[in-house]
């Protein structure tokens, strides 16, 4: 974290290798951020997006989020926070309330629109790394992602619990770790790794892996792809990238009981 | 049987997967899967083909089924791909 004036810090977060930079004249959005992107903090001066932090009160709060474009600024509007984000730009503003965790909801709608322009995207879905190889696990709340990462056995890494970052990497894909987190309250590894495989994870009374059609592949992708809106162009384009992601990654259904063993699976 | 047109909306994007479709409609971001026939019917609305024409050209030659029942069956189809929004139909060729 560097102190850039006497009233103002500027700090970068980065994912899978992509760049925000943060500038705040609050000391409190400092400190939050150091502590929940421990690992992923990093020094740059090419910051994909710059997005500047106010501790003020939101002028048009509404209970659930909602993201909206226009023209090429997005605004995010929540009880607690408003932002725009203006990817072309590279710049965005953030205006939140005392103590809200704005930041990461806002760092991940960012990175949802970065990404969508490099054919990558974020996932629902936990990751982890094993023997050099990345494997995604994509479900619903209570498919078992958090539960199927708390069973890692040691030799594994985990990239993330709950939203996975996945990229074209020449003829394949990658994932790399994500300070997003689930029920496990701690940001994954930032490392990342080429991905053997997606599963499509549901809990049941055995260990098992199935074949899955390329058609609920990609349904599957689309349903767990974390985007905030429905314009036409970008769903354009998230599709092409599911149909892409599922063409070049083998997907399968892992069926697993809540037990280190199912582990023996994933290799 | 009053003729019916069959259009495809454009403003979907699809990729096929083998016999199958995916279909998204961008405006409200949904996306459906069609089966083989369905598949076949879909590339084969081009607003001026009736679906009699699509069924007997198409799917009965493909999957050796009687005409009157891959009629009916496209019949069903065409009712729910135009409910979805994926289908415009008109009764004079579009």
């Amino acid at each position: 974290v560097s102190r850039s004036t006497a009233a103002s810090y500027r700090f970068t977060v980065s994912v899978g290798g992509t760049p925000v930079t943060f500038e705040t004249g609050a000391r409190e959005v400092v400190e939050w951020c150091a502590g929940r992107y421990a690992g992923f903090i990093v020094g740059s001066d090419h910051p994909a997006l710059t997005i500047h932090v106010s501790i003020a009160p939101p002028s048009r709060p509404c209970a659930d989020i909602e993201v909206r474009r226009s023209g090429g600024v997005w605004r995010i509007t929540h009880a607690d926070f408003e932002a725009e984000l203006d990817p072309d730009g590279g710049r965005g503003s953030v205006r939140q309330l005392p103590g809200s965790p704005a930041i990461d909801s806002v760092l991940r709608v960012g990175y949802s629109l970065l990404l969508a322009r490099r054919g990558a995207f974020l996932l629902h879905a936990a990751s982890a790394v094993r023997n050099g190889k990345a494997f995604v696990f994509t479900g619903v709340s209570g498919a078992g992602k958090t539960t199927l990462s708390r069973l890692a056995p040691p030799d594994v890494s985990l990239l993330t619990d709950e939203i996975s970052y996945v990229m074209p990497d020449g003829g394949g894909y990658i994932a790399a770790g994500t300070p997003f987190f689930g029920e496990m309250g701690r940001p994954g590894e930032n490392i990342s790794a080429p991905i053997n495989s997606l599963y499509l994870l549901n809990k049941g009374p055995e260990n098992r892996i199935d074949e899955v059609a390329p058609t609920e592949a990609c349904q599957a992708v689309m349903r767990n792809i974390l985007f905030f809106a429905e314009d036409p162009e970008p769903v354009r384009a998230l599709f092409a990238a599911a149909c892409r992601f599922v063409t070049a990654v083998p997907v399968r259904r892992l069926t697993f009981r809540p037990e280190q063993a199912a582990w023996d699976l994933i290799r | 049987l009053t003729p019916v047109y069959l259009a495809r909306n454009p403003d979907v994007a699809e990729r096929p997967f083998g016999d199958e479709m995916l279909v998204v409609l961008l405006a409200e971001s949904r996306l459906f899967c069609l089966n083989p026939q369905a598949a076949l019917l879909w590339r084969n609305a081009d607003g001026r083909t009736p679906p009699e024409n699509i069924v007997e050209k198409a799917i009965c030659r493909e999957y050796e089924v009687e005409p009157a029942e891959a009629l009916a069956d496209a019949r069903a189809a065409v009712e729910e791909l135009a409910a979805a929004g994926l289908l415009r139909l008109s009764d004079s060729p579009l």
